[in-house]
């Protein structure tokens, strides 16, 4: 195995097989777990269908509004809100709080692996095994929303690049959501927030294009659209070509900003950890 | 009367532990407001491209909005402990309220006092405030006599699904997932005119689950909807009724119910 001999040389990949590792278990958490899984993905399918309801109401008799026809609309909202759903999972930040809370914060601060390499494998391992859950519910989900092929085949090949891009964009953000659990006493609040602010301007329950003016001009300069509007805009046609590399070049700057702002953040979250006791 | 006077006390003694934490006091108002809008913000995005959603104006969709507000609140500021009865059974703190000369019900919704529902009243408050006047209702007494009643009948079927949901702990260790359902179901279905749920979703929203009920059905009736209602006029004027014989049931259910409760042993 060559991860295990680049293991055993040293040098910058030498956790590699720690972090394996740890998406692992993050994974097989969420298996053990998956009756409150199956519990937050029947929220998310009540909300397909409310949308769907919702949306085919607004557009009444009209085929086509702002470029969009409902079918297409519905197709939109059915994958945004599954993928929206599949990277908002708020386990990794409530065990690293437990953890912090009662001091074994520490053990993972020994550990050679780095603490933010590691919420970062926590938090793709999570990612990973709720794409998988979401897969497997796509029979039921296309009973109650809308499925069907992407626009195109290059449609469909910028938007598995922006799909991952967006896993990354959620990570990061992911990331900071937790780190703040260093400073307050109470996470769940924080957490419910971030979800519902993240979903609002991620374009879950109305997409960006129908946004007004200046609400519109703010979301577009925040990071929650490069999760989830963007690749299923992309999927279903509506960002084409140039705008749509324009769109993925976006995610990556703002994998790089949150990333460069998780550093700071946790160089001044290191000297708050007091471990009480041990 | 005693009964009430000890509930009240107990009350008086849940907020004061709770006003020790003022940040957190503060952080969970917010969220009781921000969590509470946001669906309403979601709407006013809808309606600044379309002019109406089945019919219903953006002043009318406040409005309704509003009353489901209003109702959410007035259940959920005595009663909304119940959502962690499932946390007292499984610690075993239910045994306690079994042996004191105190309706266990009262008990148990005395226990805490979670600070997020004073940011629903605030968010229900200024909503509702800021809904009627974006609508023409002349509120006559009659009319104000019948809001009134409608929120209480609102804030009775909203608890008819959560008493029965919390009757569930006597049975199940965990039922915080169906608790959370529960909360969903009303806010999501509860915003939207049930009509555009099609016949079926709308027939089962007013008589199994009564979501209908609290807030569609007299929004309807205040505004002078009741032609586009899913049911007859007169039937939706007793809306309200309907709350409370959902709550009556679900109540006898949960005494029932404790008659099956068997302690933790802790």
């Amino acid at each position: 195995m060559p991860i295990e001999a680049a293991a055993r040389r040293g040098g910058p990949g030498r956790n590699i097989p720690a972090y394996a590792q740890i998406i692992r278990s993050r994974m097989k958490t969420a298996v053990t777990y998956r009756q409150n899984v199956v519990f937050t993905l029947g929220i998310v399918v009540v909300q397909i269908f409310i949308l769907s309801r919702v949306w085919t109401a607004l557009y009444g008799a009209a085929g086509t509004v702002n470029g969009i026809p409902l079918s297409e609309m519905l197709l939109y909202l059915t994958l945004a809100n599954l993928q929206g759903w599949a990277v908002q999972d708020s386990t990794v930040c409530s065990y690293l709080w437990e953890r912090i809370r009662e001091g074994r914060i520490a053990f993972d601060l020994l550990r050679p692996a780095g603490f933010i390499p590691q919420v970062i494998a926590q938090l793709v391992g999570s990612a990973l095994m709720m794409t998988t859950f979401a897969i497997v519910a796509l029979p039921v989900i296309a009973v109650i929303g809308t499925l069907g092929a992407p626009a195109s085949l290059a449609a469909f090949c910028l938007w598995l690049v922006s799909l991952l891009c967006g896993i990354g964009v959620a990570v990061m953000l992911n990331l900071l959501v937790c780190l703040s659990a260093f400073w307050t006493t109470e996470i769940n609040g924080t957490m419910m927030l971030f979800s519902l602010i993240s979903q609002f301007f991620a374009g879950v329950f109305v997409p960006l294009s129908f946004f007004p003016g200046l609400l519109r001009v703010v979301a577009e300069h925040l990071p929650f659209q490069a999760t989830t509007y963007t690749p299923v805009a992309i999927y279903v046609g509506h960002l084409e070509g140039a705008d749509a590399i324009r769109a993925i070049g976006v995610q990556l700057v703002w994998i790089a900003v949150l990333a460069l702002v998780a550093r700071l953040v946790w160089s001044r979250a290191q000297h708050r950890v007091v471990v009480q006791g041990g | 009367m005693n009964d009430l006077r000890l509930t009240l006390e107990l009350y008086r003694i849940a907020v004061r532990a709770e006003r020790q934490y003022r940040l957190n006091f503060l952080l969970m108002c917010v969220l009781g407001v921000v969590y509470q809008c946001s669906g309403i913000a979601t709407v006013w995005v809808m309606l600044r491209t379309f002019d109406t959603i089945a019919g219903w104006t953006f002043g009318e969709m406040a409005f309704l909005y509003a009353l489901r507000l209003l109702a959410h609140a007035a259940w959920a500021v005595p009663f909304h402990q119940l959502e962690f009865m499932d946390d007292t059974i499984r610690e075993g703190r239910f045994d306690r309220c079994l042996v004191r000369p105190l309706n266990p019900f009262l008990q148990v919704i005395t226990t805490r006092f979670q600070m997020n529902v004073i940011g629903d009243v605030l968010a229900a408050v200024v909503m509702f405030v800021l809904a009627v006047n974006l609508v023409s209702i002349d509120f006559s007494p009659v009319h104000i006599l019948y809001l009134i009643l409608a929120v209480i009948g609102g804030a009775l079927a909203e608890g008819a699904a959560k008493v029965f949901v919390s009757s569930l702990s006597f049975r199940f260790v965990q039922t915080w997932a169906a608790s959370r359902l529960a909360d969903n179901i009303y806010l999501m279905f509860g915003s939207y005119p049930t009509s555009i749920f099609g016949p079926m979703m709308s027939w089962a929203l007013t008589w199994v689950v009564p979501v209908a009920v609290v807030a569609y059905l007299p929004a309807g009736v205040l505004l002078g909807r009741t032609g586009d209602l899913h049911i007859p006029g007169p039937v939706a004027v007793a809306a309200p009724l309907v709350g409370l014989c959902g709550f009556l049931v679900a109540y006898r259910w949960w005494h029932y119910q404790v008659r099956g409760y068997q302690s933790v042993g802790a």
